[in-house]
């Protein structure tokens, strides 16, 4: 019984371990002591709104992360497909490579991209950023949607093929609307991590280019601010909305 | 034919281009040297790897190992007690508690990093009661990795407890264990491979972090994570940089074979 007890109190201040400093991110966002006591106020996110150099940041990391996880998605699709049709050496290679891709931290995926792109002499741009989080996140859209491929039936694909379907007709007419709620789940998901990330940004952005991420981070080395709360607590919101709307799709997908 | 032809080019496209290639690229970087305005000489040497071997960069590498395997270790052990928790839970408690645990995970890293590093500020919202300088700044880095790797261990390894034998738990019941018993002597050990699994994901990821030390410790400890972005954007020495980058992609080799090694044993148990 007495060590049920400690167990639990050891998971609540667990969770409020994890949970304090990010009251404290919204308590400096929202709250500023003045002489007259503690305020609500929100002026830091019109602050915020105001600095052009956030909202471009903005913008840029909305338009690499959607048309990345866009990429990545239909490359996923592609390269799922073609296992699904291949059961020979090939496929077992392909198999390696993508646990490879999927095993290599953020920051050696950065440098090969950086390499493709020296070596190619090409200047770092929107190009560079969004091959740099494709190859990030191709992976993970690749092993949700293989995944939902080999739960199909296999008396459906077989039915297919007896009435007469060639590759393309089973793909289209049977593969992609089954495997449609889990594209949409790792659209989103791929989405979130394009957009979370900050290494691969951090190689290959240019001044002109920086994402919200690397934008966080310059502000943070110049030093803590409640406009920087007030992004923070905005992103905080953001995520956890994507996410939701993640658990939502799947569940009603599921039932 | 066509359609199967056409799929298979482009996803053997996608692989060569974007991860083969730049392998050997990164290879064949690795055995250059750089001359005395950043060009890259092409002659065949091992002088970056060399190098590696010096006391100050073995250093490095060792500071690194170090911390992933201490985060390793923490985060495995809190898996294990978090999970043995919500496994004597029912079903639906056990999934609310572990959203619970798992929900700030899902936000912006940058983001966390940022509340966590406000949170042991001197402006902090316990600051006025606890003094942060007491406790020493590599803690401070172990607990921001800890705290940021702690899913990559807890879902493996909760999904082997849920995954776990129930008839197992009720005969050990019967026949008169506790609790504890039952994890140390039925659970654990049946569990080994989602444990190992579990660590193997924090280590390798943790072995190539640059931003939690950069950002919470201010960089007083040299990871190789550090190391290798100034190889790469501040010297510009891109030779030892790949070398570096080499080094690191073959201790990931190695523990991915050990991986596959352990997926192969589980295979041929089940058979």
């Amino acid at each position: 019984m007495k060590t049920e007890k400690n167990f639990s109190i050891f998971i609540l201040i667990l969770i409020i371990l994890i949970y304090l400093p990010f009251i404290g991110l919204f308590k400096g966002a929202f709250i500023e002591s003045t002489v007259t006591g503690k305020e609500f106020v929100l002026k830091w996110f019109e602050v915020l709104f105001e600095d052009q150099s956030f909202v471009e940041s903005m913008e840029n990391s909305f338009f690499v992360s959607v048309i990345s996880a866009l990429i990545a998605v239909i490359l996923g699709f592609i390269i799922s497909i073609n296992l699904f049709f291949r059961k020979d050496k090939f496929a077992k290679i392909f198999d390696v490579l993508n646990l490879i891709n999927l095993f290599l931290p953020e920051i050696i995926i950065a440098v090969f991209a950086l390499l493709i792109f020296a070596t190619l002499k090409l200047e770092l741009g929107y190009i560079s950023l969004i091959t740099g989080h494709t190859i990030l996140i191709v992976s993970f859209s690749m092993s949700l949607i293989q995944s939902k491929l080999n739960s199909i039936p296999e008396e459906i694909v077989l039915a297919a093929k007896d009435l007469g379907a060639s590759d393309w007709d089973l793909t289209r007419r049977i593969l992609w609307p089954l495997t449609f709620p889990a594209i949409m789940g790792s659209y989103f998901l791929c989405f979130m991590i394009s957009f979370d990330d900050f290494l691969v940004s951090f190689f290959l952005s240019s001044s002109t280019t920086e994402t919200l991420p690397l934008k966080l981070y310059y502000s943070m080395k110049l030093g803590l601010s409640p406009k920087l709360n007030a992004l923070a607590t905005l992103l905080f919101m953001f995520s956890i909305i994507i996410y939701m709307t993640i658990i939502k799709l799947r569940r009603k997908f599921i039932e | 034919m066509f359609f199967r032809r056409t799929i298979f080019n482009i996803s053997i496209f996608w692989y060569i281009g974007f991860i083969i290639i730049p392998l050997c690229l990164l290879l064949f970087l690795s055995f250059q040297k750089i001359g005395n305005y950043g060009e890259i000489i092409n002659n065949f040497n091992l002088g970056n790897y060399e190098r590696l071997l010096q006391y100050s960069q073995v250093k490095v590498f060792l500071n690194s190992l170090v911390l992933s395997f201490l985060t390793m270790l923490t985060c495995v052990l809190l898996s294990i007690a978090i999970s043995y928790k919500l496994y004597f839970l029912r079903r639906t408690q056990s999934f609310v508690l572990l959203g619970f645990i798992l929900c700030p995970f899902v936000i912006n890293s940058i983001i966390r990093y940022y509340s966590y590093r406000l949170f042991i500020s001197p402006k902090g919202l316990i600051s006025d009661w606890f003094d942060w300088s007491i406790i020493p700044t590599d803690v401070v880095v172990m607990m921001g990795m800890i705290s940021s790797y702690l899913p990559f261990s807890l879902i493996p390894i909760f999904i082997g407890f849920l995954k776990f034998d129930q008839e197992q738990v009720e005969s050990c019941f019967d026949l008169g264990g506790t609790k504890l018993q039952l994890l140390f002597y039925i659970l654990l050990p049946q569990l080994k491979k989602y444990l190992f699994s579990g660590g193997i994901l924090v280590f390798i990821p943790a072995l190539g972090e640059f931003v939690i030390p950069d950002l919470l410790g201010g960089a007083q400890r040299i990871f190789i994570g550090n190391v290798m972005i100034d190889q790469f954007l501040k010297f510009r020495n891109w030779p030892m940089g790949s070398a570096i980058v080499f080094t690191l992609i073959f201790i990931f080799l190695l523990f991915l074979i050990i991986q596959i090694q352990i997926k192969k044993i589980k295979i041929r148990e089940v058979k």
